[in-house]
Order: C-alpha cells, then sequence, then structure tokens
C-alpha cells in the first residue's frame, strides 16, 4: 500500500506550484506552454477519478456503467460481452464499435424507443468525455441553457 | 522545420530585391508572429531601394510542419491570395512567391503587413472592437460575398485545388465516414450526427470558393473595423453556407459563447453584410444544417490532429490539446439536432 501523497493530491500541488509560483514569471510561448501543463494536471485529476471508480465496479464483480449501457442498446449481456472479450476495456470498445456501425445503417433512426435511448446514452457519455477533458466548458454549456429555459 | 532567421537573411533580401524591382533591399527587422499551428508567419522591415524612402513593412508566410491533410503549399496559398485580391476581398496585398527551396530552406511566399489584431482573445477585451461587433460582423459577411463569387471555372489559376464536389454534402460526411473507419477508436456520437447530415442532406447547389477555415482569429481588426482576412492555406471549394456557419461555431467564440457570431456579435449582423453583397435571403434550414455540419467536421478534424501528434510523430502539446476540444463539439452537434428535430416536429403536427 503507498504511503501520503496519494496521486491526485501530487497532481494538485504540481498543479498548484505551477500557477503560483512558475507561471507568473514566464511571458509568451514559455507562458502558453506552462499553461498548456497546468491544463494537463487538471484532466489527469479528473481521468484518474474516472478510472479509480471504474476499477472499483469491475473489482467487485460488477459491470461499468458504460459496458452496461452499450450492452443495453445492443441487446447483449454486459456479463456475456466482457467474458467473450476478455475484459471490462475490449468489450466497450468492441460494443462501441458495434454500436457505431448499427448508427451508421440506420438501425437507431427515429422516431423510436431505440433512438432517445440511444439519444440519451450518447448525451452522458459526451458529458462525461467533456467532464473529464473541459469540465469549464461543460459548466458554461449547463449554465447558458439554464438561463435561456 | 523552423526558419533560421540570419541563415535566411542575405539570401531573402536578395530575393525580395528582384521581386520589388529594386537594387538593394536591406532587412533592418525581422520578428516571428505569435500563432499558427501549421504556418509559420515572420515580420520583416525592408529598406528596399533608395535609402531616403519608407521602408517596407512585410509578411513572409512558410510552412512550420510539413504533411499536414489538406493544407495548401505556399505557391498555392499564394494563388489563393492574388485571386481573393482580385475579386476584391479585403487581404493582404500579395507581393511575391518563391518555389525555390533552395532560398531560405523551404518555399515561402510574402505579402504586405496588414495594420491590426487578430488574437480573439486580446480582441475580446478591446471595448471599441467589442462596441463595434455587428459592425464589423457585417462587414465579414460581406466580404464572404465578395469571396463567393469565385465559382469552379472562372479561375483558371485555381486548378489546382481539389475538384469542386457535385454534391458537398455527402461528399464531406463520406471522406468524415472514411477516416473513421482508419481510426483506432469508435466514435457513436459522431456517427449519429453523420447519419443526421446523411438523412438530411440537401440537394446539391451552387459550389463556391470556401476559405476553409473562417472564423474569429483569422480575421485582423484595427480601429473598430475590418482590415483583412488571414490564413488561406485551407482553401477548397465548398458551399456557400458553411463558411457562415463555421464562423458561428460555438468553439469559436473564445471567452464570449453568448455572443453566437464570432464570440463578436449577432449572426443577423454577419447575415446583413452577407445579404447585402451577395442578394441572396439566408435560408433557415440551410443555416441549422450547416451549423451541424461544422460541429461534426470540427469534431473530425480535431481527431485528426491528435492522430498527427500521437502517429505523426509531430510531438506538440498544442496539437494533444486539440483533441480534448472533441467532445465539446459532440455536444454542440447533439444540441444542434435535438433543437432541428424539435423544430421540424413542430412543424409536422401544426
Amino acid at each position: 500500500m503507498r504511503d501520503h501523497p496519494d496521486t491526485a493530491h501530487l497532481l494538485a500541488s504540481a498543479r498548484r506550484a505551477l500557477l503560483e509560483q512558475v507561471v507568473p514569471g514566464l511571458e509568451g510561448e514559455a507562458q502558453s506552454a506552462a499553461l498548456m501543463l497546468a491544463r494537463v494536471f487538471s484532466v489527469l485529476t479528473a481521468r484518474l477519478a474516472v478510472d479509480a471508480r471504474a476499477l472499483t465496479a469491475i473489482e467487485s464483480g460488477t459491470e461499468t456503467e458504460e459496458l452496461a449501457a452499450l450492452a443495453g442498446l445492443l441487446g447483449e449481456a454486459p456479463s456475456a460481452a466482457r467474458l467473450a472479450c476478455g475484459g471490462t476495456n475490449t468489450a466497450v470498445a468492441s460494443l462501441s464499435r458495434q454500436l457505431a456501425a448499427a448508427i451508421r445503417r440506420g438501425s437507431f433512426d427515429p422516431p423510436g424507443p431505440e433512438h432517445d435511448a440511444l439519444m440519451r446514452f450518447l448525451l452522458q457519455v459526451t458529458r462525461a468525455k467533456l467532464a473529464e477533458n473541459n469540465p469549464k466548458v461543460l459548466d458554461a454549456i449547463d449554465r447558458a441553457q439554464a438561463e435561456g429555459g | 522545420m523552423a526558419l533560421e532567421p540570419e541563415r535566411a537573411r542575405a539570401p531573402l533580401e536578395r530575393f525580395l530585391a528582384a521581386a520589388l524591382q529594386v537594387y538593394a533591399c536591406r532587412i533592418t527587422q525581422m520578428t516571428r508572429l505569435a500563432g499558427g499551428t501549421v504556418q509559420d508567419n515572420w515580420y520583416l522591415e525592408a529598406q528596399a531601394g533608395a535609402a531616403g524612402a519608407a521602408p517596407r513593412r512585410l509578411v513572409l508566410r512558410t510552412g512550420r510542419v510539413v504533411g499536414v491533410n489538406d493544407s495548401l503549399p505556399a505557391a498555392h496559398e499564394y494563388a489563393v491570395l492574388c485571386a481573393a485580391a482580385k475579386a476584391g476581398v479585403r487581404v493582404p496585398q500579395p507581393v511575391a512567391v518563391c518555389t525555390d527551396p533552395a532560398v531560405i530552406g523551404q518555399p515561402f511566399f510574402v505579402m504586405n503587413f496588414v495594420d491590426g489584431e487578430s488574437r480573439p482573445w486580446k480582441l475580446q477585451r478591446i471595448p471599441e472592437v467589442m462596441a463595434a461587433g455587428d459592425a464589423i460582423l457585417e462587414e465579414i459577411g460581406a466580404e464572404l460575398a465578395r469571396l463567393q463569387t469565385i465559382t469552379p471555372g472562372v479561375n483558371d489559376e485555381l486548378g489546382f485545388l481539389k475538384s469542386p464536389p457535385r454534391d458537398v454534402a455527402r461528399e464531406a460526411i463520406a471522406d468524415m465516414r472514411a477516416y473513421l473507419d482508419r481510426h483506432d477508436h469508435p466514435h457513436p456520437t459522431t456517427e449519429y450526427a453523420l447519419r443526421w447530415l446523411e438523412r438530411h442532406a440537401p440537394a446539391p447547389g451552387p459550389v463556391v470558393l470556401c476559405h476553409g477555415d473562417f472564423r474569429f482569429g483569422n480575421v485582423t481588426i484595427a480601429g473598430g473595423k475590418l482590415t483583412s482576412i488571414l490564413d488561406w492555406e485551407l482553401t477548397r471549394w465548398g458551399d456557400p453556407y458553411e463558411s457562415l456557419a463555421w464562423f458561428c461555431m460555438r468553439f469559436f467564440r473564445f471567452s464570449r459563447p453568448d455572443l453566437i457570431a464570432g464570440g463578436l456579435g449577432s449572426r443577423a449582423a454577419l447575415l446583413r453584410g452577407w445579404r447585402a453583397v451577395s442578394g441572396r435571403v439566408p435560408e433557415a434550414a440551410a443555416i441549422r444544417y450547416w451549423d451541424i455540419m461544422a460541429n461534426t467536421r470540427w469534431a473530425v478534424i480535431s481527431l485528426q490532429q491528435v492522430g498527427r501528434q500521437v502517429f505523426g510523430g509531430e510531438n506538440s502539446l498544442e496539437l494533444a490539446l486539440v483533441g480534448l476540444a472533441t467532445g465539446e463539439m459532440e455536444l454542440e452537434a447533439l444540441s444542434l439536432i435535438a433543437q432541428a428535430d424539435a423544430l421540424s416536429g413542430l412543424g409536422q403536427t401544426s
């Protein structure tokens, strides 16, 4: 078992030091690069939290939310897909590929409950992607929607 | 391949003297300009001819990286710039092109320097610019309409461009699907947007010259007025609505997502300027369609940019971070599709 600080804490400290002690002393391209590094630390922190949740699910023998949702859309049993693919990550990749092909073929065209379920899934995974990669933009989109009614 | 100013100076002075038809030319200043992940721009001041003459203020433009998809080589971008200038579009006046890589190490072209700021985050902090936002957008819309007077067949000198698509929308969809098929990750959300675009594709319309990256950031503004449209390396044939939509994409509104046209002002202003010159009444359904196309296309381009970094050996953090934006365009496309579907649903029941 690792001692403190844990990975998230290390990343957060590194980011703070970068923003508070390094960035103010830099100019131009060097400052832009340092700000990009700070952004990378935020993304890593968010991805770490997501991966930790997935790991907990896998260790406790339950399917990750993404695998369960994908299998549901394609009418497959999630545990069977995981076993057939030899793991959760490969099963998610394989089912995503199948889903993409089915969308292209028109199998999920509206109207119908399949389309509505697909739309809910796509919104969820796309929002999750943005929550990891650019939470500020996600907040801004949600705020704009709340204000616009 | 970055330009090495000290090594380039003397051969560049000889080239400029010949191009400007003067006996001698001395470069008194050479500074790299900020921006540009694909191209490198250098500001030059040159004493051309008589010693007492005012220095020429020029910009040298050359490739920063090699092998970018769909990016025009210097000589072709220069030809496009000349064609745009001839059509009356506000662009930096083209000066000379050099296709001989021996002169400075790679092909390049030279144009007149244009006063003005192009960086969005700077412009959005200038009260004079923001107060004049709609007026500037009318100018931008008008320039776009002027550019669109260039159509296939009119300019033989643009024969190097990929031949004009018969059906802009369907060919774009096919190209994007072909790219996704080569990608190692599946993208169900982008596939969904492409399927929607396929189901709603308009009948093929007129094809016009399309800047390819017509957005805030590629225009210069000075004194609250548009001074030029820059960066023509992605020019291609396309649909007239493509650039109107591209300019309004959420991603390119920077710190002002509430201002639909480039984070600068209203779409109505952009369309007013476009209509005044083109005489065309903008169609709402076409605008909705090309808005979704723009976001989908930019989502796929962002995947390609990361591909350059991950598989293409271009070790740039900037390129890697472009990939973090894919979700933003995908979410925007989903939201625009939901709005368009809601509208057409209302249309059917009323």
